[in-house]
């Protein structure tokens, strides 16, 4: 009979979670950070004062660079979240495939019982109707008295 | 034999569905469709934001008194926009996140259940099945997981709550500007959900269970109690009394192992808030035996 081999390597279960941002805010800032610092949550305060101080001809300039870090980071937040998206798949991959190795383990034990039973049931011999018919047409046991 | 198919058969379906839910969509398992399946309207709010403000900047005329103030208002309106786009996509991984870990934590809580019914025939005798399952390397393994998965499922709720508190309180504050604005009463398109959402509110259960200052036994529980502790006292002559440690043990065990998981995990919390400096731990093992034990 084919014995079931169990895998007993241990299994790796994660233990954390994937390094997502806490918050929109911190999100923000760290794709913005690689921008255009200047549109960092902090210093937005201060984007006012810098076109208020700009030139009138580089006024339009320093506006046309903002917006265009603006359409930058909505690509990158695209990639951002799908990469977030893959962390979180990993993470899910990771757990279930550990689970399922814990899993795969006990049905083992469950399976390995059942063979032992089976091996067992098998070392008792079973009468077949043959046998059953010899022993009632067989002669009598002679009388020794 | 000690095993049958058809006696393992729920929990075995149960697994099953547990680990097809982990890539499954709506229609498993699995609530929360991956983030990057709805990603687009947040996006397309920027986009049209972008196409906006490009349009009004070449209308702009930049000699004109006042053009600066125009511009800093779309700079300032983008970036409210693209917070608001990020703010989104992390709500939307974290709930998917989420939903995996409580996926997780099922399945885990399947296996050991699957391994105490493995056990079936050791449970005639308490003390045997807490022998056996406590000394089983593999429900001990998937007790650690489980708890480990436990507090990552506590850490993203409060992380989740503490985002739904901050959309509440700008909820409040609009229909505050509002209200100051138009003279009338509260907007009816604000609704606060009053401890947040379904899953908001389950999670802050779980916490003010956990928390002993908010955790009172009921009446029956805590005179077993309070009887063990006088004993306790007694035993470290600190007091003098007659109570029947013992009788108080056997009838807070019995109490204790009907008890829900959380409400044990509560208990134990208060109990040994309760014990405070004396030298004694209770603890509970995978089994729901209550222990009390002394430390020193």
């Amino acid at each position: 009979m084919a014995q079931i081999q169990k895998d007993n390597t241990a299994a790796q279960f994660p233990a954390e979670l994937p390094p997502l941002p806490a918050s929109g805010v911190e999100l923000y800032d760290s794709i913005m950070q690689r921008i255009e610092p200047e549109l960092v949550s902090a210093e937005l305060p201060n984007v006012r004062k810098r076109l208020q101080n700009a030139k009138p001809e580089t006024l339009k300039m320093q506006a046309k660079k903002y917006l265009a870090a603006f359409g930058k980071f909505q690509e990158i937040l695209a990639l951002s979240e799908k990469r977030m998206s893959e962390e979180v798949r990993v993470f899910a991959h990771t757990t279930y495939a550990a689970l399922e190795k814990i899993a795969a383990s006990i049905d083992a034990d469950v399976i390995v019982s059942l063979e032992k039973e089976f091996a067992r049931t098998e070392d008792v011999k079973q009468k077949t109707p043959e046998d059953i018919l010899a022993e009632e047409t067989a002669p009598p046991a002679p009388n020794v008295l | 034999m000690r095993y049958f198919f058809t006696a393992l058969g729920s929990e075995k379906e149960a697994r099953l569905l547990n680990f097809m839910g982990a890539g499954g969509g709506p229609e498993m398992r699995s609530n929360t469709p991956e983030p990057i399946d709805t990603k687009d309207v947040p996006l397309n709010d920027i986009e049209q934001s972008l196409a906006e403000s490009e349009g009004l900047l070449e209308s702009i005329d930049e000699n004109i008194e006042g053009a600066a103030d125009v511009i800093a208002d779309r700079v300032e309106d983008m970036a409210k926009v693209s917070q608001e786009a990020s703010d989104t996509a992390v709500q939307r991984t974290n709930e998917y996140l989420l939903d995996q870990v409580e996926g997780g934590k099922r399945t885990i809580q399947v296996l050991i259940a699957e391994l105490l019914d493995m056990n079936a025939d050791a449970q005639r005798n308490v003390e045997e099945q807490r022998n056996v399952n406590v000394t089983d390397p593999r429900a001990e393994e998937l007790s650690r997981q489980g708890l480990s998965m436990s507090e990552m499922s506590l850490r993203l709720t409060e992380l989740m709550g503490r985002q739904v508190d901050k959309h509440i309180a700008t909820g409040g504050a609009l229909d505050a500007a509002l209200e100051d604005q138009e003279g009338t009463g509260r907007s009816k398109t604000w609704h606060k959900v009053e401890g947040g959402t379904e899953q908001q509110k389950e999670a802050v259960t779980q916490n003010q269970r956990t928390e002993s200052a908010t955790y009172v036994p009921d009446a029956s529980l805590e005179q077993p109690a309070r009887d063990i502790l006088l004993a306790m006292q007694i035993a470290e002559g600190n007091t003098t009394g007659d109570v029947n440690g013992p009788e108080a043990y056997r009838q807070l065990a019995a109490q204790f192992t009907d008890m829900e998981p959380e409400d044990q995990k509560a208990f134990i919390t208060w109990m040994n808030d309760t014990i405070g400096s004396l030298p004694y731990e209770a603890t509970s093992d995978i089994a729901g035996t209550l222990h009390i034990d002394r430390t020193a």
